[in-house]
């Protein structure tokens, strides 16, 4: 670093000395009063889409919906497969067969 | 601050939170501002600040200072801001990428209560400031801009004194070399 830029870099560094604080517009509270108002007069619905606009309980939501799906899904299909089972169990227990013209002609003597 | 305000403000009455934003609403817009480095931003998050102060005071527990808990508040609100011009930059990088032109933005900061014949290099500075990292940024920030003492930034930033001693050193470590960089390519 050369002599030059050395004393540039110290001169920035330096240059927030004595700083003053920066200080918003008047009637700051005015305005915050305002809209702490406008936020109490908002309905039931509004906060509740909001509540439910937030990522969070939007991803939650999502996943709770895969979920509900994945079971039902689980479910139904448990279901036909445990309905086919019943179907063999009767069948062979009862030996019905599903006839069909193969059947009638072959008949055996 | 008269010590039972905090009860006064938990009974919702209104003088009691004005005096809250008449004490603390330069801190807040101050520390904001420096960490967002614009105007109108730094004036809609002092008003969400105060509002959320307002709206959370049945939460607030007392295990720290009240203006320790505005500082926190502040300090988390105006990172989120950050974080999202930074996300509109890189946007707007890329759109400048595929579409051209120029759609970076690329103002200088001028902070007002700097000193006039140092707005210069103040604004070279806020800009080396606005690169570092957050915990580096927000530890410079209060000590240099706020004049907190390292245990206060300690208390807000819920980390050691010792973590604070080393984002400060890490900070003016990596604003030089930025600082540099810059004069190098700025005046060969």
């Amino acid at each position: 670093m050369n002599k030059d830029t050395n004393h540039k870099v110290e001169q920035a560094m330096s240059s927030i000395e004595g700083i003053s604080r920066a200080v918003p517009q008047p009637f700051l509270l005015t305005r915050i009063n305002a809209r702490l108002n406008s936020n109490e007069t908002r309905g039931f619905w509004y906060q509740a889409a909001a509540f439910i606009g937030r990522p969070a309980v939007a991803l939650a939501g999502l996943i709770l919906i895969f979920l509900i799906n994945a079971i039902v899904i689980s479910a139904s299909s448990e279901a036909s497969n445990t309905g086919l089972a019943n179907h063999s169990i009767t069948q062979n227990e009862f030996a019905i067969n599903v006839s069909s013209n193969y059947d009638f002609e072959n008949q055996e003597p | 601050m008269n010590p039972d305000i905090i009860t006064r403000l938990k009974q919702g009455e209104q003088a009691a939170f004005k005096e809250i934003v008449d004490q603390w609403q330069d801190m807040v817009y101050n520390t904001a501002l420096s960490i967002v480095q614009d105007e109108s931003e730094a004036e809609d998050l002092t008003q969400d600040v105060f509002l959320q102060v307002y709206e959370s005071l049945k939460n607030f527990r007392q295990e720290s200072s009240l203006s320790t808990w505005i500082y926190r508040i502040t300090v988390r609100k105006a990172l989120d801001i950050y974080r999202k011009k930074l996300r509109r930059q890189k946007i707007g990088l890329v759109k400048k990428l595929f579409a051209g032109g120029d759609e970076r933005e690329t103002g200088h900061f001028n902070h007002p209560g700097v000193l006039l014949d140092k707005k210069e290099d103040a604004a070279v500075l806020f800009r080396a400031i606005s690169s570092l990292p957050e915990k580096q940024k927000v530890a410079f920030i209060l000590h240099k801009l706020e004049g907190l003492s390292y245990q206060q930034i300690a208390e807000i930033m819920s980390v050691s004194l010792m973590s604070v001693e080393s984002l400060q050193v890490r900070a003016k470590n990596n604003l030089r070399q930025q600082l540099q960089k810059y004069y190098e390519q700025h005046f060969k």
